[in-house]
């Protein structure tokens, strides 16, 4: 092992270690501007330059590996010298504006002018003059604060593949910035913000908000995706108004979910108090009364021998689904729950991989059911990853996939709901069986599902299992992994729908959402538990929704906003957002995380498990003394650790059925798919609307063009809508967006995401 | 049938073409013609006849007689007198350069003192366009050579090492020590960089354009010592001459299987493709060059790894420069001890160079290693215009260094110069009479920096501009004694902290012009001075 | 997606470029084929190139307007470059730059309004012994003066009237 001392003190590292490394090690700060531990080495910023005793020149530091023996100086007047000039060449054009910049106080350039520079200036020219440019609703970016350490454009070209960020012009008029194109927003965008050293590229929603020394930071886990990335939460005055990603992990990136979507927990439109059915209106109360009266018209029901069911959001805590399970089950006396309503399904298996870093490591993926960059953001940057550096090979069963398709090796891009059709064919493949007319009208070829499945068998592949696989395509996949020797990935929309599996927050019967919808309109279920979700935005059976509600004695809906949901409910009682309470969320590899509390609820809200331990006491059977989230965590701790087996029947989903013309695929789009995006501002300014988007050779075949307006018409219910042509989208078939609560095309929907849809043009 | 008894070879060339080169071989050709000469007298394009600035310059063979600035006025006189009765035309004669050989060397054109012609040996011979002239003149021997003695790769890079040759892209590193760190695998590149991007330089062209078949050959040769297959020419997008007549080289050693699969049975295999340029000086660097070849942003790459081990497309590739790559056909066919007894003991060969400027003859001349720039500028440039006085002399391009009247006897050798602070760099030498100004000049040298850095690393990118205002404001008369301190601070940090050359290199002009010329400088920023009326310029550009 | 307009122009460039399809080498090659037929590379070129060789349009931008020979706007029907090299330094060729700008009414890099002339600046041409040069198309002017270039300049306009 190398030894080296480094300003006198002397530390031995392991060989390939750089100088900046080293120096880390021992405490020596060196300044940087282009090196970031994420991003490949470009030694362009040359801010890192140390001396070694008996090198002519200054040496990189973030890029030098040490040699045994060397001496090395970061301070000593040569290196001190270059530092002031660079610090200078820096300042010479750069606009003096930090008073109005956001990011004065985390500003590198800021830090170092402070620590290492020097107070004169001995060249003059004049400051730049590039216009400041408003990229859409996320991010700002003014050139004119830029030092060019090229850092934004790296991470699009090494983490994403190439975006339409990218540097322009040379020399003394080098810039950086998009591409002929006015919105910047590219699913994550925030980590360019976030590696930005220097105020040129900066959050929209952080504008002129506040300075970041009057925040307080808190450590959370974000709340969108169960990739579960580790947040820090920025508060002042119980309003959450920036959020950093400071740990790097699990991934060195997060996405704009995580990063811009947190603006609804400070949304004008929350309701914060308790409300109460009277008539046509609904009261304000106070909460006890709320409890007082959810909890005796539920004991009125149980007495009189009606069902109570819950339905609530995969996003939630270990401690509100345990706590919400135990009276539900416990005192209620209720077997019908569940957190399923997009109608995906929880496999119990432990998957081949337990981390990220376990995914980069892969030599090839099998992905399938699901656009990993919509539901599972961070996991498809890993799984690029590898495969743009060649290491590794990507195999896609996707329809329509929007980001990964860039790097597949092959991909099988079926019509719309022909996902499990094609992955049954692949399994016959494998083994070895007939399996050319199980491909008929997917739209794939033989030659791929070939090359796919001869791929698969020369490198060991991590498999995928996305969030759209029914019960039956992750039997099929499972028997896929076995074949192939590994235990797949199976992957759940929500933030914690592996936390409420584990809780045990679903039927023991095995009934799905459609069976307690059902039975509410049966009449065999009289009272409804909705917790955080809007069953008209999620469920996809806006009649089946409305008959059951409207059916109900009695509907209770906890939640932050006033969702149509909420319209038919008899109580609101005010749910808090992920920032006002921790708990813990368990992620898509099993693991348990620990999520803090950011500051106190607003007004009257309330976590689900606090609900729950209410109305247990106001039933008459306490759930038991818990003071705080934490009194609950040891119980959850204790259940997480024990197997959960599976009940023989999980939920099932029908076989797709289409009907119509074209085949479509109803999906949320990427700023649509998180939680309560509705009533995040920037990501309404966005995608303000759903549209529908067709390959662009099928749209000229039909006779459309990209931008058109068109009448969609699916069962009958017609909507106009905007037509964008995507390369991704299978010749054939179509994608519409879903997610937006006031707009009504999940209504129209029979139970299934996939549907046949009728287009025509619509007239002026 | 044809009985040629006399061949007029024309200077083809782009100085030559401006000087109406083309309408003077069409008046030649017609008026041939026209008096029944045209089976007797042969007219034979061929690349730069050495001296530039003379306008159209035609030789006749076997008379060994030169004229220069011929215009088509002139071609009947020439026809009549000299083709057919035989008397050259006294009144467009210039001396032809006497036939000192120390190699073997074909008379060429006019120069004043004999030269020895090792790279230029064919140039403004042959027929350039024609591959049997370019055999006849010897090309493609050393190949055979290699082919009939059976000498390996090994044998090969050995005779270059020991020939000492080093390269002449500027660095001066030996070239047989650049191609042995070569790493090992499947796929090698072997890259000509033809992207002379220097202002004032043109040695690398006329060597193209002169002679391409010994460009193909060389690099046939060296990619055969690397063990690469695949050879690119990376070539200035602007020398559309040069590129036509390259293509047209290649393209006729394809068809004789001098390039391509199993060359002449020989089973060495060579590709060679052009690559054009689009105007980016850093592209000279030969990581950028790479990145430019590899269809990137000419911006140079991080070294280590170099491009011997990681190269284009990430495999290990040799760049080597126009001038450096031409030495080696005659090594491998002469030997290493005969290429020694040229230059000094350390620096072995001859060298090009382009003299401009205030120059009598000002043109492409080939001399040996070591030999002083008082020979270079007096001797074979005929010395300094209109018998005014010498000033100093850029030596080595933009990136180069500015000498003075006592540094004439400096050896122009890699190893000499360096005693100096000063490089061969580009070959390229600026010669100045005593009007010239050496504030306009490096004003002029830090605009191009400027203009050219590739804005990839801060000291560059922010040095090369601020070095440029500085320099404005002394241009203008407006800058103060301190401004001149403040442009060698600047230029210090730059040689400490850039990432490739083109930053570490402004140094070079600044320093030296600041030690040798302080007082014009001085004068400048006196707050008295005044730009001259622009007759001055006027009268100047009449001297040209 | 990017679709080329069916013209002989655009259909040119869409059979030379399509022999390079996923070919991120070939980008330089193609851009020098595309400007050799437009005189320029408009927006739509561009995108076009960046679709075929599979290269994001903003990598494209960035080389486009990294090298000195690329240009994205049209030219005058005639190109007078100034070279600005050291050696025509020395002989004045900025005043000959500035003479021709302000005469013509433009910036360096702009293009008269009526079309005819776009004036801008090249490093060398290699031809230094004939300083300070100007090039205009494709004949270049040696020795000049201001005047003699801005008289060089006015007869292509007589050319034109007779």
């Amino acid at each position: 092992m190398p030894k080296v001392v480094i300003d006198g003190i002397e530390i031995e590292v392991p060989p390939g270690t750089t100088i900046l490394n080293a120096a880390q090690r021992v405490g020596v700060e060196i300044p940087v501007f282009c090196y970031h531990p994420y991003l490949k080495p470009a030694g362009i910023c040359r801010m890192c330059l140390v001396e070694v005793e008996g090198m002519p020149r200054l040496l990189p530091a973030c890029i030098t590996e040490v040699q045994d023996g060397w001496e090395i100086y970061t301070n000593s007047d040569r290196v001190k010298d270059a530092r002031e000039w660079l610090l200078e060449f820096v300042l010479v054009n750069h606009p003096l504006e930090c008073p109005i910049c956001d990011e004065a106080g985390e500003c590198e350039l800021q830090n170092f002018v402070f620590k290492f520079g020097e107070p004169r200036k001995r060249l003059y020219d004049e400051p730049f003059k590039y216009p400041t440019r408003y990229l859409g609703p996320l991010i700002v970016h003014q050139m004119n604060r830029c030092v060019l350490c090229r850092r934004c454009v790296r991470f699009s070209d090494e983490a994403m593949g190439g975006t339409d960020w990218g540097v322009y012009e040379r020399g003394y008029r080098t810039i950086v910035g998009p591409y002929e194109r006015d919105v910047f927003a590219q699913k994550y965008t925030f980590n360019m913000e976030a590696l930005c050293p220097v105020g040129a590229i900066t959050s929209n929603i952080y504008r002129y908000k506040t300075r970041i020394w009057k925040l307080d930071f808190t450590n959370s886990v974000c709340a969108h995706c169960e990739v579960g990335c580790w947040l820090d939460l920025g508060e002042r005055d119980g309003q959450l108004l920036k959020v950093l990603h400071r740990r790097g992990y699990p991934s060195p990136w997060i996405c704009d979910k995580g990063g811009y979507g947190f603006e609804y927990v400070n949304h004008s439109e929350r309701i914060t108090v308790p409300l109460r059915r009277e008539g046509n209106r609904l009261r304000g109360v106070t909460t006890d009364e709320a409890l007082e009266f959810v909890a005796g018209r539920l004991k009125g029901l149980v007495e009189s021998g009606g069902k109570v069911a819950a339905l609530v959001s995969p996003h939630l805590t270990c401690e509100d689904y345990l706590l919400m399970g135990s009276f539900m089950k416990e005192v209620v006396g209720s077997d019908y729950l569940d957190y399923r309503l997009y109608g995906g399904n929880t496999y119990p298996e432990r998957p081949a991989v337990d981390s990220l870093e376990g995914v980069e490591k892969a030599e090839a993926y099998l992905v399938v059911g699901e656009d990993l960059s919509v539901h599972h953001p961070v996991l498809a940057l890993s799984v690029a990853k590898g495969c743009k550096e060649g290491r590794a090979s990507l195999y896609l069963i996707v329809t329509g996939d929007s980001f990964l398709f860039k790097f597949a090796a092959e991909h099988a891009n079926p019509l719309p709901g022909k996902e499990e059709k094609v992955l049954e064919a692949l399994a016959s493949v494998l083994g070895g069986k007939d399996y050319a007319s199980l491909l008929e009208g997917t739209e794939v070829s033989e030659d791929t599902l070939k090359a796919m499945a001869q791929g698969l068998q020369e490198k060991k592949p991590l498999i995928i299992g996305g969030s759209r696989l029914t019960p039956e395509g992750r039997v099929l996949l499972k028997g896929v992994g076995e074949r192939l020797g590994i235990t797949p990935l199976f992957l759940d929309w929500g933030s914690n729908s592996k936390g409420a599996f584990q809780m045990g927050f679903w039927s023991p019967g095995g009934e799905s959402v459609e069976d307690i919808l059902n039975k509410c309109v049966s009449g065999e279920i009289k009272g409804l538990f909705v917790s955080s979700m809007d069953l008209f935005r999620d469920y996809p059976n806006g009649t089946l929704v409305k008959e059951a509600l409207s059916n109900l004695d009695f509907l209770v809906v906890h939640d932050m906003f006033f969702t149509e949901t909420v319209a038919y409910s008899d109580c609101y009682l005010p749910a808090t957002s992920f920032a006002e309470d921790g708990g813990t969320v368990v992620n898509m590899f099993w693991e348990a995380k620990k999520r803090n509390r950011a500051f106190k609820p607003k007004d009257e809200s309330m976590p689900l498990w606090q609900v729950a331990l209410g109305l247990s006491r106001k039933w008459g059977r306490p759930l038991g003394d818990f003071g705080t989230v934490e009194d609950v965590t040891p119980l959850v701790r204790e259940r997480l650790s024990q197997v959960v087996e599976a009940p023989s029947t999980l939920g099932g989903v029908k076989a797709a059925h289409l009907k119509g013309d074209i085949p479509a695929l109803f999906e949320y789009p990427f700023y649509r798919a998180g939680m309560r995006t509705d009533f995040c501002n920037a990501f309404v300014q966005l995608v303000p609307e759903p549209y529908v988007t067709l390959n662009p050779e099928y749209g000229d075949e039909l006779g459309f063009k990209n931008g058109d307006i068109v009448i969609m018409e699916v069962d009958g219910n017609q909507f106009r809508m905007k037509l964008f042509f995507r390369d991704e989208v299978p010749r054939g078939g179509a994608i519409v967006s879903r997610g937006f609560s006031d707009f009504p095309i999940t209504r129209a929907l029979k139970g299934l995401w996939y549907r046949g849809i009728e287009l025509r043009a619509a007239k002026e | 049938m044809r009985h040629i008894r006399c061949h007029v070879l024309i200077g083809v060339d782009a100085n030559s073409l401006l000087a109406g080169a083309k309408a003077v071989e069409q008046a030649l050709i017609k008026e041939l013609a026209d008096k029944g000469l045209a089976d007797e007298v042969q007219v034979i394009e061929t690349g730069s006849l050495g001296p530039i600035g003379q306008g159209v310059i035609l030789v006749v063979y076997p008379d060994a007689v030169a004229y220069a600035n011929v215009t088509v006025d002139d071609v009947p006189e020439i026809v009549t007198e000299h083709l057919l009765k035989g008397r050259p035309v006294k009144r467009l004669q210039v001396p032809l350069a006497p036939e000192e050989r120390v190699v073997e060397i074909k008379p060429t054109g006019l120069v004043k003192k004999p030269q020895p012609r090792v790279v230029l040996q064919n140039c403004g011979v042959i027929d350039p366009e024609s591959l049997e002239e370019a055999i006849a003149a010897g090309d493609y021997q050393a190949l055979v050579k290699v082919i009939e003695e059976g000498m390996s790769p090994k044998d090969v890079m050995e005779e270059v090492t020991k020939s000492g040759l080093r390269g002449r892209g500027g660095a001066g590193f030996p070239t047989g020590k650049k191609w042995s760190f070569t790493a090992p695998g499947p796929q090698k590149y072997l890259i000509c960089n033809a992207d002379e991007g220097e202002p004032g330089t043109f040695k690398d062209r006329l060597i193209l354009e002169g002679d391409p078949h010994r460009l193909i050959e060389s690099m046939i040769l060296a990619g055969y010592a690397i063990g690469a297959t695949k050879g690119y020419i990376y070539i200035r997008g602007e020398y559309t001459l040069s590129i036509a007549r390259i293509s047209k080289a290649i393209e006729q050693a394809y068809r004789e299987n001098l390039l391509g699969d199993n060359i002449l049975d020989s089973g060495i295999t060579f590709h060679l493709e052009i690559k054009k340029g689009a105007g980016a000086y850093v592209c000279g660097e030969e990581t950028a060059l790479i990145e430019s070849i590899e269809g990137k942003r000419g911006q140079p790459r991080l070294k280590p790894p170099f491009p011997a081990v990681q190269g284009l497309w990430g495999k290990p590739t040799v760049v080597n420069n126009v001038e450096t790559l031409s030495n080696i056909p005659p090594i491998i066919l002469n030997g290493a001890d005969w290429y020694r007894s040229f230059g000094t003991p350390t620096c072995p060969g001859t060298k090009v160079y382009t003299i401009l400027g205030h120059i009598e003859t000002p043109g492409l001349i080939e001399v040996e290693m070591g030999t002083t720039l008082r020979d270079i500028i007096f001797e074979y440039g005929g010395g300094i215009r209109k018998g005014k006085k010498f000033k100093g002399a850029l030596v080595g391009g933009a990136a180069g260094a500015f000498l003075n009247e006592s540094q004439l006897d400096v050896q122009m050798d890699y190893d000499s110069l360096k005693e100096y602070a000063a490089v061969l760099g580009s070959g390229a030498i600026l010669v100045m009479d005593e009007e010239t100004s050496v504030v306009s000049l490096l004003h002029s040298i830090l605009s191009f920096f400027e203009h050219e850095s590739c804005g990839q690393c801060t000291p560059c990118r922010m040095g090369t501009r601020s070095l440029l205002t500085i320099m404005e404001r002394i241009v203008r008369g407006q800058g103060t004694e301190k401004d001149l301190d403040l442009l060698l601070q600047v230029s210090e940090n730059m040689q400490v902290s850039s990432l490739c050359p083109l930053g570490q290199s402004p140094i070079l002009p600044i320093k030296s012009a600041l030690d040798y010329f302080r007082d014009e400088f001085l004068e400048r920023v006196s707050g008295k001075w005044t730009e001259p009326p622009l007759q001055a310029h006027e009268e100047a550009s009449q001297v040209g | 997606m990017v679709k080329l307009p069916d013209t002989p122009e655009h259909n040119r460039v869409k059979e030379f470029v399509s022999q390079f399809r996923g070919d991120k080498g070939s980008l330089i090659k193609a851009l020098h084929f595309s400007q050799g037929v437009f005189g320029y590379l408009p927006p739509e070129i561009i995108e076009y190139i960046a679709q075929e060789l599979e290269i994001p349009a903003s990598h494209v931008y960035g080389v486009v307007s990294f090298y000195n020979f690329f240009r994205t706007e049209p030219m005058g029907e005639y190109e007078i470059r100034v070279c600005l090299g050291t050696a025509c330094h020395v002989k004045g060729s900025k005043e000959v730059l500035e003479t021709l700008c302000r005469k013509l009414g433009i910036k360096i890099g702009g293009t008269t309004k009526d079309g005819k002339f776009t004036v801008s600046t090249v490093r060398c041409v290699g031809a230094c012994p004939l300083a300070p040069v100007m090039v205009i198309g494709k004949e270049v002017y040696g020795r000049l003066s201001p005047q003699k270039a801005w008289n060089i300049v006015r007869g292509y306009y007589e050319e034109e009237r007779t």
